[in-house]
């Protein structure tokens, strides 16, 4: 297996991650196991109810840890450039808050900031990973090409990580305040447009490898439906528990697509000064 | 990209090593935790008021009914597949506790209480424990009332595992794991508080209702939907009667040295 293979696989397992998290969130089972880091005081408690939910997470978690830390571990053996060592490094760092920002969620009864900071670090790390899968890739050194929409694929993806980042706050004051829907609501409208903006210039740079073009109308497709699952889920209460996590999920595929892009757009403009 | 296949190797011996060091015996929590065997615990009376305080000064009593005018609401059953062990222990649909109405036509867990008319007046909280039980993955009682300081025994009746979660404004709120049947844990509040929610998050149908007062003049009403204040010294009070799903009302009483004053409630739904 590659690096760039494992980190993929990374990536793939800590989006299974933060589907279970937010199905704990969404199940509201985070209180079920009131101890950390055993769960009753063991690894393997009896798998019922709120237990199913949050103790599921807890695995993967450890899981995932074992995973980026590894990863961080090869990267800075193996990689030559110092700055994806500290990206890789710092994803590690990141994880080892995060479990003990989860930690703190159950031994605090689940104070809001905590909580918050939880879900949106789980994000992040996420969005980390995908850039330590894109700078291994070998795909990587063929960037440059992207030839003169690079600059402007790069703004708008910075103003649309940007855009997404406030979104996933608010999205996370919601599910864990029950306040502030409008807030969200109404920012809504910002990320999609920010996000239309970047596929649209991705669409019209003419030497952009075909593949990102696709990637493209994904994204674009992806926000809107996005957008809709979150009336749904507004409407409805959410009441749906599976529905409200996968809103929560594709946010956080979308933001680490941006971030993916924006790193992409970045590199190429660089590679094009260079040249 | 050069193959480097001992990273992925050293991952998955982690894996192993951490599965290997988590098999520990599963009734490590309970050792900290008083326990005592599966034997029936005593309930807290719920027409009787929860928590019989030592001989409070007066004579006069409050009693009356809450009777229900509302549309009968359907029976809503209680899944429990979530759980073998709680599905095992009822042969018969549980139905949800929010709403109860009675044959009579009253309803039933509802706490009422004395707001007012008690000023100025202290009220040493009882030494002995209110039992809140969890039995058949149900809460018993589903509402009561404690005074404040006095302790609430809180009793894993069940042969699985429960989170007992109260979430009181004005008092701490706690969150224990009770994962052996028999299993008792002590608690108090240390403030009024109409009402605090306790619930498992296990089994969310879970859900109890604790009111916390700093005198012993609370009731629930049972299942013919009366309810008494007993004991109470001669004055005028107002009385609040608190349901879950249909909220508050108050009435006002006036009681004499061993008089017994009438108040009912009624709720529409
Ligand atoms: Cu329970």
């Amino acid at each position: 297996m590659t690096r760039h293979q494992f980190a993929k696989l990374t990536v793939a397992m800590t989006l299974i991650l933060l589907a279970a998290g937010g199905l704990v969130t969404s199940t509201d089972s985070g209180l079920s196991v009131p101890d950390w880091p055993l769960s009753y005081g063991t690894m393997f408690p009896p798998m019922v109810g709120g237990i199913r939910y949050e103790h599921t997470h807890r695995l993967i978690a450890a899981l995932v840890g074992l995973m980026v830390g590894t990863l961080a571990v090869w990267t800075w053996r193996a990689d030559a450039r110092r700055w994806v060592r500290w990206l890789a490094g710092g994803a590690f760092a990141a994880v080892l808050t995060q479990a003990v920002l989860g930690g703190l969620t159950v031994l605090w009864v689940l104070p809001a900031p905590i909580s918050i900071a939880h879900a949106c670090l789980g994000q992040l790390i996420l969005s980390g990973l995908a850039c330590v899968a894109l700078v291994t890739s070998p795909a990587w050194a063929r960037v440059g090409g992207w030839g003169a929409g690079a600059p402007l694929i790069r703004r708008r993806g910075l103003q649309a990580m940007a855009a997404l980042f406030i979104q996933l706050v608010l999205g996370a004051v919601i599910r864990h305040t029950g306040r502030f829907v409008w807030a969200h609501a109404a920012w809504a409208v910002v990320a999609i447009v920010s996000l239309l903006r970047l596929a649209a210039s991705l669409r019209h740079a003419p030497e952009l490898p075909a593949r990102w073009r696709i990637r493209a109308s994904f994204l674009a497709w992806l926000v809107v439906a996005q957008g809709a699952i979150g009336v749904v889920v507004w409407r409805t209460g959410a009441q749906w528990a599976w529905l409200s996590a996968g809103h929560v999920l594709i946010g956080a595929v979308l933001l680490a697509a941006v971030c993916v892009t924006a790193v992409a757009a970045h590199h190429a403009t660089h590679q094009a000064q260079i040249s | 990209m050069r193959r480097e296949p001992q990273y992925t190797w050293m991952f998955l011996a982690g894996v192993l090593v951490a599965i290997g060091c988590g098999s520990r015996p599963q009734d490590a929590a309970a050792t900290s935790q008083e326990q005592g065997g599966a034997k029936p615990v005593r309930l807290a009376q719920a027409t009787e008021g929860s928590g019989v305080a030592p001989a409070p000064a007066g004579s006069g009593t409050i009693r009356g009914t809450v009777k229900f005018s509302g549309a009968q609401p359907a029976a809503t059953h209680i899944k429990m597949d979530a759980d073998p062990q709680c599905q095992l222990q009822h042969k018969e649909p549980v139905s949800k506790q929010d709403v109860v109405v009675n044959p009579n036509g009253t309803l039933q867990h509802v706490f009422v209480y004395v707001k007012s008319g008690l000023e100025g007046q202290t009220f040493a909280p009882p030494a002995d424990a209110v039992v809140l039980n969890q039995h058949g993955c149900m809460y018993q009682p589903h509402v009561m009332g404690i005074q404040v300081g006095q302790p609430l025994e809180i009793v894993n009746g069940d042969a699985t595992l429960h989170n007992v979660n109260c979430k009181p404004a004005n008092s701490k709120p706690f969150n224990i794991a009770q994962p052996v049947q028999g299993m008792k844990s002590k608690k108090q509040f240390t403030a009024q508080e109409i009402m605090v929610k306790c619930a498992c998050n296990v089994h969310p149908w879970m859900a109890a209702y604790v009111g916390v007062l700093p005198h012993p003049y609370f009731s629930v009403s049972g299942e013919d939907g009366g309810f008494s204040l007993n004991r109470l010294p001669a004055g005028d009070y107002t009385v609040e009667a608190w349901h879950e799903r249909f909220g508050t009302q108050t009435k006002t009483a006036h009681v004499g040295d061993g008089e017994t004053a009438s108040v009912d409630f009624d709720f529409s739904g």
